[in-house]
């Protein structure tokens, strides 16, 4: 699992010309176009969402003059000012906070749309353009979106991580050490796959608040079942390979074997099932986020935003087709790079 | 309580009746009966063990859960509330209530001809002797009666469903691995794709603003007549649909490059043959070991779609019974979906076994 085996460069260059198994795959990946399509457009979406959030309006942007914004509408940043309060400007605006009909509180917005900074109250007001649109609380759709695209994704990475912790250790114990212990370990899997589980991380969800941490856990504790059983399947099949004796041979313990030894060889299927997890992950994730039981405001994700767009899809429509796509893209590149991957590695797409 | 000996052997009675098993498989499969009961009186303890894991998980994490189901209404008094736990018995220790509930939900006897009332109602403590107990939130219902008013409408949203998918999926896929990479296996394989990638609350609320608020020919929401079934049916069938034109597809094309389809193609038989006598057998095989989890995605994947189209089915009521810590409407609804989702896997998995020789004598 360290680095260097990753890396086909490192280990083929200092013995001999061979090519590795991670060279030959690399150059069939190439080959795919679909897959490439696939990580370009991904990493092309994650690179928006970095920028947008790294230098788009912050999220909590809270915007109220402009709900519901059309794509391309020209609106009012609202970020908190530090200096002190100016009680001269706040009288423009009304209790809630928006311009009135008055001839100095309009100028004051035709100056701000104009593209000026100006302090109101504790508060410092610049030009915002929208262009995405904003929600129904005035929060730019853009930035919302990036920063849902993240914790979509940062969501859908970390259960994995937590997936493939638990399923590789579990799954490498019970193939490495056979007998007893493993129809033990794989009937233990073999309960767990018939429960539904779905309903349980719903359950979870509810009786113990929508904590994030937890929703990292109970993804995670679903999806390492699978894991678990790629992994044992391919230990089985390589722990009795010669290098393995020789390693034996060399008197070397069996953490070091399973770990050193078989875990880099069968780096391929699980590379491969992390690909495919992710996605799976992000489509429970936004699944719970529908329910109402993902990720809380002002956090969003994109299941939140899609949830938060349907409801107001009849008059503002883009605000469900625009998470709703991205999202969609973000599935499709994976599956697309997944897929590539798999045929590159050449992954028998047996489950057990 | 009644003494827990008296009603064992209905209950034994209740888990031989299930131990029938086709008898076409017998006839078939003569030679390989000893290992195949073997296999289902093994699945079938499994799928018990697991069946008590859950009740037992659920009973105890509602339980642990912050919260309960009283603390919401503050007009009562501290000895009020004391008296409605004691008619509810939460005040008895937790290791009773969990003793009493897991008795009380114990199928005790089987009496099919009581357990469709003349109705039509669900009645599961007529027939199987199954009581879930009160419910918290509806006062003077309990969750029995809430069971059977919810369940048919979540399994008439279902089997539809389940229809459709099946329906388009293998279809399309079987079409597709026949007229490979033409226009009709791109369209396929696209919609496999497409399926894959986006979810029902996606299409759901898409379809709806298309066909219900543009084009009117459905309403957007309820659940009145067979009108307002087209849409939820379809947005959920066609949602699992797209992996099995994906499995039908792989399976259908490995099974048509092998020997014996070539063999019966030699022989002359007509290509509908050829696929339904020979290739569809061994091509739906994937499809078959994906009808488990599919069916139980149908089911709980029907918690959107019945909040997307406000639909009174079972899954909104698990949901909003989880928040309102309606702890026995938690646990029915919990354990009905378990065991149809279970029952259904073990179906499949008997099927597959029946299917495919491999499996029958691995196990």
């Amino acid at each position: 699992m360290r680095g260097h085996a990753i890396n086909p460069s490192s280990t083929a260059e200092p013995l001999e010309k061979g090519s590795s198994l991670w060279h030959d795959a690399w150059l069939r990946l190439r080959k795919n176009h679909l897959a490439l399509f696939g990580a370009a457009t991904f990493a092309a979406l994650v690179l928006i969402c970095i920028g947008g959030w790294l230098f788009g309006q912050p999220y909590y942007d809270q915007n109220n003059y402009v709900g519901n914004a059309e794509p391309g509408t020209i609106g009012i940043r609202v970020v908190p000012d530090d200096r002190p309060y100016d009680f001269a400007t706040i009288e423009m605006l009304d209790d809630e906070g928006i311009f009135t009909a008055a001839p100095e509180s309009q100028a004051l917005r035709a100056a701000l749309l104009k593209g000026k900074t100006i302090r109101v109250g504790d508060k410092q007001y610049s030009r915002n353009l929208h262009i995405l649109g904003t929600d129904k609380h005035g929060r730019d759709l853009f930035a919302r979106l990036c920063w849902g695209g993240l914790i979509s994704l940062g969501v859908g990475l970390a259960a994995t991580a937590v997936a493939l912790i638990i399923g590789v250790s579990y799954g490498a114990v019970a193939g490495f050490f056979g007998g007893k212990l493993d129809a033990f370990m794989m009937r233990v899997v073999d309960i767990m796959y018939s429960l539904p589980f779905t309903i349980f991380v719903i359950l979870l969800m509810v009786l113990f608040g929508r904590h994030l941490v937890l929703l990292f856990a109970a993804i995670g504790a679903v999806e390492w079942l699978t894991m678990a059983r790629i992994v044992r399947s391919q230990v089985m099949a390589v722990k009795h390979m010669e290098f393995i004796e020789a390693a034996q041979s060399l008197g070397f313990g069996r953490r070091r074997i399973i770990f050193r030894h078989i875990l880099p060889n069968i780096l391929g299927p699980i590379i491969v099932y992390i690909t495919l997890t992710i996605p799976s992950v992000m489509l429970l994730e936004a699944f719970l986020g529908y329910l109402g039981l993902g990720v809380q405001p002002p956090i969003s994700s994109l299941g939140v935003l899609i949830k938060d767009g349907s409801e107001v899809m009849e008059e503002y429509t883009w605000q469900l087709t625009c998470p709703a796509a991205v999202f969609s893209l973000m599935i499709f590149s994976l599956n697309f790079l997944g897929d590539g991957l798999r045929d590159a590695l050449d992954v028998k797409t047996s489950k057990d | 309580m009644r003494g827990p000996r008296e009603n064992l052997l209905p209950a034994a009675a209740f888990c031989m009746s299930y131990l029938r098993f086709p008898h076409s498989a017998h006839i078939r499969a003569s030679a390989a009966i000893q290992p195949m009961t073997r296999f289902f009186i093994s699945r079938l303890l499994q799928t018990l063990l697991a069946l008590f894991v859950i009740v037992t998980a659920t009973f105890f994490m509602s339980r642990f859960a912050p919260g309960g189901p009283f603390t919401a209404e503050k007009s009562t008094t501290p000895e009020i509330e004391a008296n409605i736990k004691a008619h509810y018995n939460l005040d008895k220790p937790l290791w009773w209530q969990y003793r009493k509930y897991m008795w009380d939900v114990m199928p005790k006897t089987f009496r099919p001809a009581l357990l469709f009332s003349d109705e039509g109602v669900i009645d599961l403590k007529a027939g199987l002797g199954m009581d879930f107990g009160p419910s918290y939130k509806y006062a003077n219902r309990t969750v029995n009666e809430i069971i059977a008013e919810k369940l048919p409408v979540s399994i008439q949203l279902g089997i539809p469903s389940l229809m459709i998918a099946l329906g388009i999926g293998i279809t399309l896929g079987v079409i597709a691995a026949l007229k490979r990479n033409t226009w009709i296996d791109y369209a396929a394989s696209t919609f496999g794709m497409v399926g894959l990638a986006v979810p029902t609350f996606v299409v759901g609320p898409i379809f709806v603003l298309v066909f219900a608020l543009q084009l009117h020919w459905f309403n957007a929401s309820g659940w009145y007549d067979l009108h307002d079934r087209v849409l939820p049916c379809l947005v959920l069938g066609l949602a699992y649909a797209a992996p099995i034109v994906r499995l039908t597809r792989g399976g259908m094309l490995e099974v048509l490059n092998q020997d014996f389809i070539r063999t019966a193609r030699a022989k002359g038989a007509s290509e509908t043959r050829v696929v339904f006598r020979h290739a569809l057998r061994g091509g739906l095989l994937p499809v078959v070991a994906y009808l488990g989890p599919a069916t139980a995605n149908i089911l709980t994947g029907s918690f959107i779609i019945e909040m997307i189209f406000q639909i009174p089915g079972l899954g909104r009521e698990f949901v909003t019974s989880a928040f309102n810590r309606d702890y026995f409407l938690i646990l029915g609804t919990v354990i009905l979906y378990a065991i149809l989702i279970m029952t259904l896997n073990l179906l499949v998995d008997l099927a597959q076994a029946w299917m495919n020789p491999k499996v029958r004598l691995e196990n």
